[in-house]
Parts: C-alpha cells; sequence; structure tokens
C-alpha cells in the first residue's frame, strides 16, 4: 500500500483526532445528493488544508467526482492515521506549529518514520525532551544532565571539605589530650 | 246589828294581821340579831388567825436573819483563813520555783555548753570524711565520663555533623537547582529550545530509541 503523507494536515495526537473526525463527517455525507467536496473541505478544515487536501487526491489519482473512490480514499486516509505511531515528548516550552513541523519533518528525514506527538509541557526540565517512543525511553533533558554536573561538581568540592572537618576533629582530640 | 258583826269580825282579821306582821317583823329582827352575833364572832376569828401567822412569820424570819448572819460571818471567818493559807502556800511555791529555775537553768547551760564543743569537734571529723568522699566520687565520676562518656558524645557529635552536612548540601542543591532552571528558562529563546530538542532526538536517534 502506497504511503500517504498526513504532515501537512496535523502533527500532534489531539490534532489526528479532530482531522479524523471532521474526515469521518464528511465521508458519512459523500453519498448525499448535494454533496459538494471542496466545499465540504472548506468549512471542515478551511481553505488552506482543502488545497493541502485537493493536492493530496490528486497526488494519489483519486477521482474527486467518483464518490466510491472517494470513500475508499477517505478509510485509507482513517486506517493511515490509526496506524501511525506515537511519539510521546516531555519538553519545557510551548511549541509553535512551526516547531512540530521541523520536528516533523527531521523525523521524516531521519527515522523515514510520520509520527504522532503526543507532548506534554514540564518547565521543570529546562530544556530538551524526555522521549518514549514504541516502549523505549530516554531522558534527553538539560535538567538530569545539569543534576549530574552539579552532583559530580558538588562531590569534587565536599571531599576536601570532609577532610578538613576530619583533620579538624583530630586536632580538637589532640588538644583535648594534651589539656588532660 | 249585821254591821257589828260585821265590823267585829273585820278587826278581829285586821288584829290578826296586825299581830302577824309584828310576829314576822319581830322574827326578821331576831334572825338580823343572831346572823350579826355570827359575823361579829367569825371576824374576830378570822383576825385572832392573821395575827397569830404574823407573829409566827416574824417569828421566822427573825430566825432565818440571824442564821444567816451567823452564816455570814462564819464564811468570811473562813474566808480570811483560806486567804492566808493561799497566800502563803503562793509565796513559799513562787520561792521554790524561782530556786529550781535557776538551777535548771544552770545544769542546761553546762550541758548546752559540753555539747556544743562536742558537736564541733564531731562536725570537723566528719566533715573532712565528707570533703573526702566527695572528692573521691568526683575524681571516680570524671575519670568515667572520660572513658565512657566522651567517646560516646564525640560520636554523637561527629554523626551529628555529618547529618548537618548532608542537610546544607541538599538545601544548597536545591536553591541551585532551582534558581538555575528559572534563570536558564528564561534566558533561553525559542530556537534555543528547537535546537536542543533536535539534539535530543538526535542523541535518541543515537540510543537506538527509534530502531
Amino acid at each position: 500500500m502506497e504511503e500517504i503523507s498526513l504532515s501537512d494536515f496535523f502533527h500532534t495526537k489531539a490534532q489526528a483526532t479532530d482531522f479524523s473526525m471532521h474526515l469521518a463527517t464528511i465521508s458519512e455525507n459523500i453519498y448525499n445528493t448535494h454533496f459538494d467536496l471542496e466545499k465540504a473541505l472548506t468549512e471542515h478544515l478551511g481553505i488552506k488544508k482543502k488545497d493541502l487536501f485537493i493536492s493530496l487526491l490528486r497526488d494519489n489519482k483519486v477521482n474527486i467526482y467518483v464518490n466510491s473512490e472517494l470513500k475508499s480514499f477517505f478509510d485509507k486516509i482513517q486506517e493511515a492515521i490509526s496506524n501511525l505511531p506515537l511519539l510521546s515528548l516531555t519538553i519545557a516550552f510551548e511549541p509553535t506549529e512551526e516547531t512540530l513541523k521541523i520536528l516533523s519533518e527531521w523525523l521524516v528525514l531521519n527515522i523515514h518514520k510520520e509520527v504522532l506527538f503526543d507532548i506534554t509541557i514540564d518547565t521543570k526540565i529546562i530544556a530538551g525532551a524526555t522521549i518514549s517512543f514504541s516502549g523505549k525511553y530516554t531522558d534527553q533533558s538539560i535538567k538530569t544532565r545539569f543534576d549530574q554536573i552539579f552532583k559530580d561538581v558538588l562531590m569534587s568540592k565536599l571531599k576536601p571539605l570532609e577532610k578538613d572537618i576530619n583533620l579538624q576533629g583530630d586536632h580538637q582530640k589532640v588538644e583535648h589530650a594534651v589539656s588532660n | 246589828m249585821p254591821n257589828l258583826l260585821f265590823q267585829f269580825i273585820s278587826i278581829t282579821a285586821d288584829l290578826v294581821i296586825f299581830i302577824f306582821i309584828v310576829f314576822y317583823l319581830w322574827k326578821l329582827k331576831k334572825e338580823e340579831n343572831s346572823l350579826k352575833k355570827q359575823e361579829t364572832k367569825a371576824d374576830n376569828s378570822y383576825h385572832q388567825i392573821v395575827n397569830d401567822a404574823l407573829g409566827k412569820e416574824r417569828k421566822i424570819m427573825e430566825d432565818a436573819v440571824s442564821e444567816a448572819d451567823q452564816i455570814i460571818v462564819n464564811a468570811e471567818y473562813i474566808k480570811n483563813s483560806s486567804k492566808e493559807i493561799v497566800d502563803k502556800a503562793l509565796q513559799q511555791m513562787v520561792a521554790h520555783i524561782q530556786k529550781e529555775s535557776i538551777e535548771t537553768a544552770s545544769k542546761f547551760m553546762n550541758s548546752y555548753s559540753d555539747s556544743l564543743k562536742q558537736l564541733a569537734s564531731t562536725s570537723l571529723v566528719d566533715f573532712e570524711n565528707v570533703a573526702k568522699g566527695l572528692e573521691g566520687d568526683l575524681q571516680r565520676q570524671i575519670k568515667e565520663f572520660r572513658e565512657t562518656l566522651l567517646p560516646d558524645l564525640k560520636k554523637e557529635l561527629d554523626d551529628y555533623k555529618q547529618v548537618r552536612l548532608k542537610q546544607s548540601d541538599e538545601i544548597i542543591n536545591q536553591v541551585i537547582q532551582k534558581a538555575s532552571q528559572e534563570i536558564m528558562n528564561k534566558a533561553m529563546s525559542l530556537e534555543d529550545h528547537q535546537k536542543i530538542l533536535t539534539d535530543a532526538l538526535e542523541k535518541a536517534k543515537t540510543e537506538g530509541v527509534f530502531d
């Protein structure tokens, strides 16, 4: 089955669900007597996405005047959406559409997959992200790295201090013994 | 003639009535005299009795007064003689008590003085013994403290020091972390975030998260 690129229409899980619902509504009305595809797409997706969707139909050689073909293509899209893998990201900032697009493009370019982002915002991680994909997890947040660096520095600074304290204690013991 | 009879009868009747009345009045007068005699007799008898009683009363009163005077005279005599005896006895008692008191006080003073002297000497010895005992106890306690309690105290102090140091580290760590988070979050631009995010994805790819 030829893959359909849907990254122009949504990036996140919430957006995908919304898109899927609109598509389902349009699909239900395909066999209506006065069904107008362009009008329905404009109403549900907006002008920009309507044009993109028409391009998608064209690219996939779907005859928009044949209702059965349209219906079949809509079903294909729904199936493709349900098969998209989920990438859970915890990040420290509110992502813009641009950010999501960059991330999506990076994924297509680097792992050759389209994914749905499930984004959680947590400013405590400072920057970077914690990433969970297909049961695998990695913490690439700045906070974790920062904590590690901080601990290393603190430990390296504390060791001489502890030595000083121990020496001071010994010195007090000696003084005490002398005074006795 | 019949008038004469009638007159006669009438006069006779009047005469009988007159005689009856005179007799009745005489009888009354006689009764009165008899009553007067009885009254006089009773009166005389009453006065006699009263006079006798008064005479006897007077006699009794005179006897009682005479008796009372005698008793008072006797009592006065007893009182005076008793007072003399009691005064005399009291004077003797006072003299005796004074004498006894002086003797007892003198004995007590002597005894007290002896006791004080004895107590002073005994107390000095006891005090020296107690002081020596206290000194020994104190030295023993100091020795025990040095041998047993002091090392424990030092250990507790060291433990406490370690705990406090750890707490201080944790607090400093938290403060620095929080401050750094705040500062870094505010200092970073969207581009910086995006760059770090793509770097994170790169690292995740390297780690094989997307395989």
